[in-house]
């Protein structure tokens, strides 16, 4: 009870009258970001339900000495690397232990229909792309240039200094730039 | 704008429609369910409390850690606690007891097979 009411204490302090608002202000950035990291409109959706789940559950740890946006981003952007290892993890067992025929028959129906659909598409191509280069180089390149953070603030969030994002920056721009020639997405495209 | 910044306004994806309010009532459905959990955590440590009481209890019946005292009041002397026998105390007696009248009854059938063997 305590806990409902120091919560939404917080969301009147941000500015907001209710956590849908909160859901409504971040909810495409946050999809975006997981989106990046799923390649999947289903697994995106359940993921961005996960974080906005975890941001409403840990609001009373928010100190307001950052900006509740970069707060969001960083809890964002760590359920994601979450999912990432979880998924890996996930590949290197289906790999010991292949999936039934059926299974990965509905397994691979779920992907095949999000690939057919898309499989032309700019878009697809673009996050195809952030998969291909890793979470590593994904995560600074979604929060760079899809949540338009500075250097300073991307550091702060990955617990990385300066010099290191940057550097993360410039070799992730290079390496998408080169996937992206490679699907066959060029600038002129735009 | 940078090459990479028009890549990614472009290439944004959005939420699906009415995300706001399935997250939401997601949200809600697992706040109840921690809330339920929660609940049934602290009844089952209750119960658990209780039964480490109760077990607790008859070990000290059992063991007669804390034996109870028994005031006697002596013929012009102070009050004096006497203890209690302990509970194996008396088992010991018991059972020494037992084995003495077991002893006397086989004595008595052997003393009473010799006897009709003589006849």
């Amino acid at each position: 009870m305590a806990e409902s009411i120091a919560k939404n204490d917080i969301i009147k302090k941000l500015g907001y009258e209710s956590f849908e608002n909160i859901i409504d202000a971040y909810k495409n950035n946050v999809y975006s970001t997981a989106y990046g990291f799923t390649r999947n409109r289903h697994d995106a959706e359940d993921l961005s339900q996960e974080i906005f789940l975890l941001i409403y559950q840990n609001l009373p740890t928010f100190q307001f000495s950052s900006k509740f946006s970069t707060w969001v981003y960083t809890v964002a952007i760590n359920r994601c690397l979450m999912y990432k290892r979880k998924e890996k993890r996930r590949s290197t067992i289906a790999k010991v232990m292949p999936l039934t025929d059926e299974v990965s028959q509905s397994y691979s129906d779920g992907q095949g229909t999000e690939t057919d659909v898309i499989a032309n598409d700019n878009k697809k191509l673009l996050y195809e792309a952030l998969h291909m280069i890793g979470p590593k180089y994904s995560a600074v390149m979604i929060l760079k240039y899809m949540q338009d953070l500075s250097v300073k603030e991307i550091g702060r969030i990955l617990s990385l200094p300066e010099k290191t994002v940057e550097t993360q920056l410039y070799r992730a721009r290079s390496q998408l730039k080169e996937r992206l020639k490679g699907l066959g997405y060029s600038a002129e495209e735009q | 704008m940078d090459y990479e910044k028009n890549l990614f306004e472009q290439n944004k994806m959005n939420a699906p429609e009415n995300f706001s309010k399935t997250t939401m009532e997601y949200i809600l459905a697992a706040e109840e369910k921690k809330n339920q959990k929660s609940s049934v955590r602290i009844e089952y440590s209750i119960s658990r409390i209780g039964q480490i009481f109760v077990a607790a209890a008859v070990l000290l019946i059992i063991l007669n850690i804390f034996p109870a005292e028994k005031i006697v009041q002596g013929k012009d002397i102070d009050i004096y606690p006497e203890q209690h026998e302990n509970i194996f105390h008396k088992a010991i007696y018991g059972i020494g007891n037992l084995l003495d009248e077991i002893k006397e009854t086989i004595d008595f059938n052997i003393f009473d097979n010799k006897g009709e063997n003589n006849e």
